[in-house]
C-alpha cells in the first residue's frame, strides 16, 4: 500500500513538473518571440533610399547610356509618379542630366516634377562623371563638382536646395575622409556647405576596426571642418526607429535583369542591347513599396534622416581612421579591383589607365596655369580669347573626368571601355597641347624661348601654391631631376626589393635641385615587366621590405598634408600568396590597400619615403607592417610595362611630401618646341 | 479562466497536466504565427529585386504576402486546435480529437515539408541542375534545353518555397514541446496503429525509473544543443575571420545586441567559445551516461546535478530541458536501487 501511495505521489509529481515546465517554457519562449514582434510593431518605421544609377555603366557605348535612362531610370520615376506617398533619393552623376535632355526629354520633365513640384525625389549628385576620385588629385574632383552645380542649375532652372542632398555618395561606394575638403570649398549662395555628409557601408567601418556602433558619426581630418559619416545597411533598428533602405544597389538591376525570362504572359527575350525593363520586376518593387506604405512606413529623404539623427544630439566621433575604400570591402578589397586587378576584355591594365589619366591631369593643370598666367600676369591675351581657351580647357577637364570613370578599370571592363579612357584622354591632351601652342605663339617671352632660342618652358604647379612664378623660361631657375653618377645602387637603399615576374630592374642615384631647398639625394627605381598572360602565375609586383608599421601618407584629396597611421591598429593580413586577393576562406586576410593619390608613403620609424610615380603606373599599394606591395594581377600589354618609384632616405615628412607633389599632384612640366608640334 | 481553476481532484493530474501542456503548445504556436507576420513585414524592407545570392529571379511579393497571411494562419489554426483540444481534454477524453491533434503535433509533417521546400529551393538556385532535371520530367520538360530551363525556373519561382520552409522551421522550433505532449497524450489515450485483439492492462510505470530516464535524456539533449551552438559559434567566427562582419546583421534587433560580441573579438568565436561549449557538451553527455549506469552513486548524482544546471543556461530550450533534468533528479531518491532491465509483457490474444 505504501508503495502504491508512493507510486501515486511520484506520478502526480511527474505530471505536475511537466505542467510547470511547460508553463515556464511557454512564458520564456513566447515572451522572447513576443518581445521581438512587439518591439517591431510599436517602433516607428522609416525608410531611406539611394537608388544608384550610372549612365556610364558601359562607358563609351551611347546605346547603353540611353538604355540606362530610358529603360531603367524612367520606369523608376514613373513608379514614384504613380504613388505620391513614396519618397526617396536617387544617386547619379550629373552627366546623366545632359544625357537625359538629349535622349528623353519626357524623363527630364518627370524628374523636374518629382524634384521641384512633388518633392518626392531628392538627388544625390556630386560628380559630373563617376570618376575614381580616390586615385586622383583634388582639383579633378573640384572641377567635376563645380560643373555639377552648374548643370543642376541649368537643368532645373533654379538650384533646388532641398532637391539636392547634403550626402556624398560616389560610384562604387567610394569612401574617403579627405572629402571633408569639399565642405569648405563647395558652398551655396548663403555660404553654407552644399555637402557635409559622407556615406559608407557599415561593413566597411567594421572591416577597418571601427568599434562603436552608431547611426551617424562625425569626424575631423587635417584641420578641416567636421564631416558627418552616415553608415548604412539594409535593415536595422537605430535611432529608436526601424530603419530600412529601399534600394542601395545599382538602379539598373532594380528593373532589368537577365536577358531572357519566362513570365505569366510567356517567354520574354530582351530586345535592347544592354538594359531593358522587365515588367514584373517593376511591379514587384512597386508592390513592395506599397506594402511598406500600408504598414505605416515613413518614406524619408536622406537629409531628413540625417536631420532626425542630428536632432537627437551630437553624433559620436568616429573612433578609427578609415582609409580609402569602396563598398563590399570584403569582396573588393578597397581600391584593389580598380587599381590592380586586370580582368575583362579591356586591352589596358588598371595601372596603365590610371597612370594615363594621371598624366593627363598633370598636362591639363600645367596648361591651365599657363593660360591663367598669360592672361592675368602677362596680359598677352584679352578676356574674350581667355574665355574661349578656358572653355576648351574646361571641355578637356570634362573629358578627363569621363576617362577617370570607374568603369574603365573596375569590375571586368570591356574592350570599348578601355579604349574610351584612351580616346578621351587623347582628346584632352590634344586640346591642352593646342592651347599651349596658341599661348606660346601669342606670348612674346615664351615664343622667343621656345622658337627663337630653342629652349624650354617649365611649369611648376607647386610654385603657384608657394606664391612664386609658376611659368619659368630661365633654365637656371628650373627644377632639375638629374642623375648622380658614381654613387648609389640597390645596396644603398633603406629597403629590400622583391620582384615577381620582372625582366628588368634599374636603380639610379639622383639629385633633386630646386630654387627653394638644398639639393636632395634620392634613388630612382625602375622596374620593367613583360606580358605575363602566358605565365603560370600572372601577377607582377614589386615589394619594398622595411619598417612600415608606422607610416605617414596623404589621404586622397588632401595631397597637401599627411596623417600618421599604424598598421597594428587594423586587423591583420597574414595570408600572402598568389591570388590572395581572391581568397574568401583564409582567416586573418584583412588586406589593406591604399590608392596613394600623390604617391607618397613615408616610414616614420625609418625616416624614409617611397614615392610612386603615378603617371608611370598608378596601382594601389598593399600595406603590411614589414612591407608594401605594388601589384597588377596580370600584365597584358604585349610591350610590357615599366613602373617607377623614388626612394628618399633620411628625410623629414615635409620634404618627402614636397617631393611627392612635385612628381605627381603638382608636377613639374617641361616642354619645348617639339612637344608643341 | 474556469478551466484553469477547476479543482484538481475533479480531474486526474495526468490529464490536467497534459491538457494544460497542450494549451501551452497552442499558445506557442500562436506566437510563432505572430512571428511569421513580423518576419514577412521585415522581408518587405529587404531588396527583393536583388539578384544576388544565387537566385536569378527576385523574391516575389506574393510569397511575402502568403507568408504573412498563409503561413501565419496555419500556425494560428494549429494553435487554436491545440487550445481547443486541450480544453476539451479536461472535460472528457475525446480520443479521436486527441489523436488528430497529437498527429499534427508530431514533427514528421514538418520534416516532410522541410525536405520538400529544400528540394524546391535547390531547384530554384539551379533550374538546369541535376535535381531539376529529375523533377522537371513531371512537367514534361527537359531542362537541358535553355528555354525549358527558363520555364521550369518560372514554375519553381511560383512554388511556395519560403512559406513552407518557414512553416516547417517554425513547427520544428516547437518540436521538443509539441512532440513530448503529443507522445504523452497518445500513450494516455492508448493509441495504437494496428489493432490486434485486446491488450492486457498496462503495467504500472516505475516513476522513479521514468524520472531517471528523463534526467538522462534531457541532459544528453542539452549536451547536443551545446555542441550545435559550438558549431554555430565557429561558423560565425569563420565568417568574421574572413572579413565579413556578421554582427552587423545580428545586432539589427535590440534583443540580440547584448549577447553579441563585438567584431574585434572575432577570435573568441573561433576558439574560446567553441572550446567552452564543446567541453560542457562533453560534460553533460558523460554525466548523463555516468548517472544512467550508476544512479545510486553520489558522485554521479552530483555530476548529473551540475550538468542539469548547465543545461538550464542554454538559450531558448535550456529552461525546458534543464528544468526536466533538475526536477527529475530532485524527485529520485539518493539511495536508488540499481537499474533493472525492461521486460516485455506479451500481448494477450482475444479468445
Amino acid at each position: 500500500m505504501n508503495d502504491q501511495n508512493e507510486a501515486d505521489l511520484l506520478e502526480k509529481k511527474y505530471f505536475r513538473t511537466f505542467q510547470i515546465i511547460m508553463v515556464a517554457s511557454t512564458v520564456l519562449f513566447s515572451g522572447f518571440v513576443g518581445y521581438i514582434c512587439f518591439d517591431y510593431f510599436i517602433r516607428p518605421k522609416v525608410s531611406t533610399s539611394h537608388y544608384h544609377f550610372n549612365v556610364q555603366y558601359r562607358v563609351g557605348n551611347e546605346t547603353a547610356m540611353s538604355e540606362v535612362v530610358n529603360n531603367t531610370l524612367y520606369p523608376l520615376l514613373q513608379i514614384y509618379d504613380r504613388n505620391p506617398e513614396f519618397r526617396g533619393n536617387i544617386e547619379m552623376q550629373s552627366l546623366t542630366l545632359e544625357w537625359m535632355n538629349k535622349t528623353n526629354p519626357e524623363c527630364s520633365d518627370l524628374l523636374r516634377k518629382l524634384v521641384l513640384d512633388t518633392k518626392q525625389i531628392q538627388l544625390v549628385m556630386v560628380q559630373y562623371s563617376s570618376a575614381l576620385a580616390i586615385a586622383y588629385p583634388y582639383i579633378d574632383m573640384y572641377k567635376s563638382i563645380v560643373h555639377t552645380q552648374e548643370l543642376i542649375e541649368d537643368f532645373f532652372g533654379v538650384y533646388p536646395e532641398s532637391g539636392i542632398s547634403r550626402a556624398i555618395m560616389l560610384q562604387e561606394g567610394q569612401f574617403m575622409l579627405g572629402a571633408s575638403r569639399i565642405i569648405e570649398d563647395i558652398k551655396n549662395s548663403e555660404g553654407n556647405p552644399v555637402y557635409d555628409t559622407l556615406m559608407v557601408t557599415k561593413e566597411a567601418l567594421s572591416f577597418f576596426g571601427v568599434e562603436r556602433d552608431a547611426p551617424i558619426y562625425r569626424y575631423q581630418l587635417a584641420g578641416l571642418e567636421e564631416i558627418f559619416i552616415l553608415p548604412y545597411v539594409q535593415t536595422v533598428m537605430e535611432g529608436d526607429v526601424f530603419h530600412s533602405v529601399l534600394w542601395f544597389m545599382d538602379g539598373e538591376l532594380l528593373v532589368a535583369g537577365e536577358e531572357q525570362y519566362w513570365t505569366k504572359d510567356g517567354y520574354w527575350e530582351m530586345n535592347a542591347s544592354f538594359f531593358e525593363e522587365i515588367e514584373f520586376m517593376t511591379r514587384n518593387h512597386e508592390n513592395r513599396l506599397k506594402d511598406l506604405a500600408r504598414q505605416g512606413n515613413h518614406f524619408l529623404h536622406l537629409d531628413e534622416w540625417v536631420n532626425t539623427l542630428l536632432d537627437r544630439g551630437q553624433p559620436p566621433l568616429l573612433d578609427q581612421y578609415v582609409p580609402e575604400t569602396h563598398w563590399q570591402t570584403y569582396r573588393y578589397r578597397g581600391p584593389f579591383v580598380w587599381m590592380a586587378q586586370t580582368k575583362g576584355g579591356t586591352p589596358f591594365s588598371d595601372g596603365e589607365v590610371c597612370s594615363r589619366n594621371y598624366y593627363t591631369h598633370q598636362k591639363l593643370l600645367a596648361t591651365e596655369i599657363m593660360l591663367n598666367y598669360s592672361h592675368f600676369n602677362l596680359s598677352s591675351i584679352n578676356a574674350s580669347v581667355y574665355s574661349s581657351y578656358f572653355q576648351r580647357l574646361h571641355r578637356a577637364w570634362l573629358d578627363l573626368a569621363e576617362a577617370q570613370v570607374t568603369d574603365t578599370t573596375g569590375v571586368s571592363p570591356r574592350d570599348f571601355e578601355g579604349y574610351f579612357a584612351f580616346n578621351k584622354t587623347q582628346a584632352a591632351l590634344n586640346n591642352a597641347t593646342e592651347i599651349m601652342s596658341l599661348l606660346v605663339n601669342v606670348t612674346n617671352e615664351w615664343n622667343n624661348t621656345v622658337y627663337t632660342n630653342n629652349g624650354s618652358i617649365q611649369i611648376v604647379a607647386l610654385n603657384q601654391i608657394k606664391g612664386m612664378n609658376p611659368v619659368m623660361t630661365n633654365q637656371s631657375e628650373f627644377i632639375n631631376f638629374t642623375t648622380n653618377l658614381g654613387s648609389g645602387g640597390q645596396h644603398a637603399l633603406p629597403v629590400m626589393l622583391e620582384l615577381m615576374n620582372a625582366n628588368g630592374l634599374n636603380v639610379t642615384s639622383m639629385i633633386l635641385e630646386t630654387p627653394w631647398n638644398p639639393a636632395l639625394n634620392y634613388s630612382r627605381v625602375r622596374v620593367s615587366f613583360p606580358e605575363t598572360t602566358d605565365m603560370e602565375e600572372n601577377w607582377a609586383y614589386i615589394k619594398f621590405k622595411g619598417l612600415f608599421n608606422e607610416i605617414s601618407y596623404s589621404p586622397s584629396l588632401i595631397e597637401y598634408d599627411t596623417i600618421n597611421l599604424s598598421r597594428s591598429e587594423y586587423y591583420p593580413d597574414t595570408y600572402e600568396a598568389y591570388e590572395d586577393w581572391d581568397s574568401r576562406s583564409a582567416h586573418d586576410n584583412f588586406e589593406l590597400y591604399l590608392p596613394l593619390a600623390n604617391g607618397l608613403i613615408y616610414s616614420t620609424e625609418g625616416r624614409y619615403a617611397v614615392i610612386k610615380n603615378c603617371s608611370q603606373s598608378h596601382v594601389c599599394m598593399k600595406w603590411n607592417p614589414d612591407e608594401i606591395r605594388f601589384m597588377q594581377t596580370e600584365i597584358i600589354n604585349p610591350h610590357g610595362e615599366t613602373w617607377e618609384y623614388f626612394i628618399l632616405q633620411d628625410v623629414s615628412i615635409n620634404q618627402a611630401l614636397e617631393f611627392a607633389n612635385l612628381v605627381n599632384a603638382f608636377s613639374v612640366e617641361t616642354f619645348d618646341g617639339d612637344d608643341l608640334s | 479562466m474556469k478551466w484553469f481553476k477547476r479543482k484538481k481532484e475533479e480531474i486526474p493530474m495526468n490529464r490536467l497536466s497534459l491538457s494544460r501542456g497542450l494549451i501551452m503548445v497552442g499558445i506557442m504556436c500562436i506566437f510563432i504565427g505572430i512571428f511569421m507576420v513580423f518576419f514577412s513585414m521585415v522581408l518587405s524592407t529587404i531588396q527583393l529585386n536583388s539578384s544576388s545570392g544565387g537566385f536569378a529571379r527576385p523574391l516575389e511579393m506574393c510569397h511575402v504576402l502568403w507568408l504573412r497571411y498563409g503561413t501565419s494562419s496555419a500556425f494560428f489554426a494549429l494553435g487554436g486546435l491545440d487550445i481547443i483540444a486541450g480544453y476539451l481534454y479536461q472535460k472528457k477524453i475525446k480520443k479521436r480529437l486527441m489523436v488528430i491533434t497529437s498527429f499534427f503535433n508530431q514533427p514528421y509533417i514538418a520534416l516532410g515539408i522541410l525536405v520538400l521546400s529544400i528540394l524546391w529551393i535547390l531547384q530554384a538556385m539551379e533550374p538546369d541542375g541535376g535535381i531539376s532535371q529529375f523533377f522537371a520530367k513531371m512537367f514534361n520538360l527537359d531542362v537541358r534545353d535553355p528555354i525549358d530551363a527558363l520555364y521550369y525556373g518560372y514554375i519553381i519561382s511560383k512554388m511556395p518555397k519560403l512559406e513552407l520552409l518557414l512553416f516547417s522551421l517554425g513547427h520544428l522550433a516547437l518540436m521538443p514541446f509539441s512532440t513530448r505532449v503529443s507522445n504523452l497524450i497518445l500513450a494516455q489515450v492508448d493509441f495504437r496503429l494496428r489493432k490486434k485483439g485486446r491488450r492486457a492492462a498496462k503495467p504500472r510505470p516505475n516513476m522513479e525509473l521514468r524520472f531517471q530516464r528523463k534526467a538522462n535524456s534531457y541532459m544528453i539533449w542539452g549536451g547536443i544543443i551545446l555542441g550545435l551552438f559550438a558549431a554555430v559559434s565557429y561558423a560565425i567566427g569563420h565568417i568574421m575571420a574572413i572579413g565579413l562582419d556578421i554582427t552587423v546583421i545580428l545586432i539589427n534587433f535590440n534583443v540580440f545586441k547584448f549577447p553579441t560580441i563585438p567584431f574585434k573579438y572575432y577570435k573568441l568565436y573561433l576558439s574560446v567559445i567553441p572550446a567552452i561549449l564543446i567541453s560542457t557538451c562533453a560534460y553533460c553527455i558523460i554525466a548523463s551516461i555516468g548517472y544512467r549506469k550508476k544512479p545510486e552513486k553520489r558522485f554521479f548524482r552530483v555530476l548529473a546535478w551540475i550538468g542539469s544546471i548547465i543545461v538550464l543556461l542554454i538559450p531558448f530550450y535550456g529552461l525546458y530541458f534543464g528544468l526536466h533534468s533538475v526536477f527529475s533528479l530532485w524527485y529520485t531518491r539518493p539511495n536508488l536501487s540499481k537499474r533493472t532491465k525492461r521486460i516485455d509483457i506479451p500481448l494477450v490474444e482475444e479468445t
